[in-house]
């Protein structure tokens, strides 16, 4: 995150504010009324009510923030991460399934036996 | 005088705490993992520290960027639960060694490293994840530190690793009889952003264990850059690990180590004792 950059900031500070519960309940019950008590202009504002988390991402937002957001409004690391790689969430389930298939060689854990070091 | 008898290196994923919470550790995809940090954890146990240097990193949790530290140090008798957004865990306190860290923050500024101290400190899942699985109940009285890989500016792997070797002299000049373990939290790859996000670097983490075990100061020569395009732009974390190993006495060696790709991680739990 670019840190001088005002309405960045001050994004970064409404959702760190969320680990507030009294805040987490605001944003749920109105977003835009929760977002609009801090200083965000036109485009932070408009990546927040669309729930544009790679929006957000490239406009510096970390997403250790934006699983906050998350939390307050019942959405998932995995949901946001589906929606980041452009996939429905069956898509993205369907790739991490094969993906631990796929590196299930690498693993090293007790009991089993160790693999060749590649 | 203290003496570094142990070192550990683990992953602080929330997955873990989720799992923990929730009693799905018991459930085939998380077995093997918690299987491992278990072992982990009786080993830690049988080396018989009396204190532990935890080094992880805060996710905007405890800090905001009001003030945010690149190198940190909790200085209380005790340590609250953060609460990241569900809710704190139901822990008690952690247990702080304040003497431990009083002498270490001294000695660190004395060797150059401006670091900040912080008298009252939330733990998020960076040191909560794992350290339940490690020291359930709180025995071990623990100085936490992190090290920023958050917010630019980042530190560069090097200033980590010298850090963890001004860490390893702060200890062992402390003047008092102590055992000390030192744990470094994060990792292994992840990428939790963009057309990548869940991708897991499973070849690069094994390679990683590798070099720490054969060749680690070899990876202070690589920058926040080389890890974030090896293992994602998450990975960046393992710097915590290359603190940690650069703490302990030379020679050391791996004890053994345990690695599980799963999910959105590269999962690892590493041993090392000084030889």
């Amino acid at each position: 995150m670019n840190a001088h950059d005002a309405s960045l900031y001050e994004i970064s500070r409404l959702l760190y504010d969320l680990r507030n519960p009294a805040n987490r309940e605001a944003v749920r019950a109105n977003p835009q009324a929760y977002y609009r008590r801090y200083a965000i202009d036109d485009s932070g504002m408009r990546l927040l009510m669309n729930r544009d988390w790679q929006g957000l991402v490239d406009a510096g937002v970390t997403v250790y923030l934006l699983t906050k957001l998350g939390a307050a409004l019942g959405v998932s690391l995995l949901e946001m991460g589906a929606a980041m790689r452009k996939m429905s969430h069956e898509e993205f389930r369907r790739f991490i399934d094969e993906q631990n298939k796929r590196h299930r060689a690498l693993a090293v854990l007790p009991g089993e036996t160790q693999p060749e070091k590649p | 005088m203290a003496t570094i008898v142990a070192g550990l290196g683990c992953s602080h994923a929330p997955s873990i705490a989720h799992a923990y919470d929730s009693g799905a550790s018991r459930d085939p995809g998380w077995k093997p993992l918690f299987d491992a940090f278990a072992e982990a954890g009786r080993w830690l146990a049988e080396q018989r520290p009396d204190a532990l240097v935890v080094i992880y990193n805060d996710h905007v949790d405890n800090y905001s960027f009001d003030a945010w530290p690149t190198f940190a140090l909790g200085v209380a008798d005790e340590f609250q639960i953060a609460d990241e957004g569900w809710g704190p865990r139901r822990f008690a306190p952690v247990p702080g060694h304040r003497a431990l860290a009083h002498h270490l923050a001294a000695r660190l500024l004395d060797g150059g490293f401006d670091l900040m101290t912080s008298h009252r400190m939330e733990l998020d899942h960076g040191f909560l994840s794992p350290m339940p699985l490690i020291d359930e109940g709180w025995r071990i009285p623990v100085v936490p530190m992190t090290i920023n890989v958050v917010l630019d500016p980042l530190p560069a792997p090097a200033r980590c690793w010298a850090l963890g070797e001004a860490v390893g002299a702060a200890i062992k000049s402390y003047p008092e009889t102590l055992r000390v373990a030192v744990i470094g939290t994060g990792g292994l790859s992840h990428q939790l952003t963009g057309p990548d996000f869940g991708k897991v670097f499973a070849e690069w983490d094994r390679e990683f264990i590798a070099l720490l075990d054969r060749a680690p100061a070899s990876l202070a020569r690589y920058t926040m850059a080389d890890f974030a395009r090896l293992g994602g732009e998450h990975s960046i974390e393992v710097v915590q690990w290359l603190a940690m190993r650069a703490a302990l006495p030379e020679p050391s060696r791996m004890e053994f180590n345990y690695y599980y790709p799963f999910g959105l991680m590269g999962y690892a739990v590493a041993a090392f004792r000084p030889a």
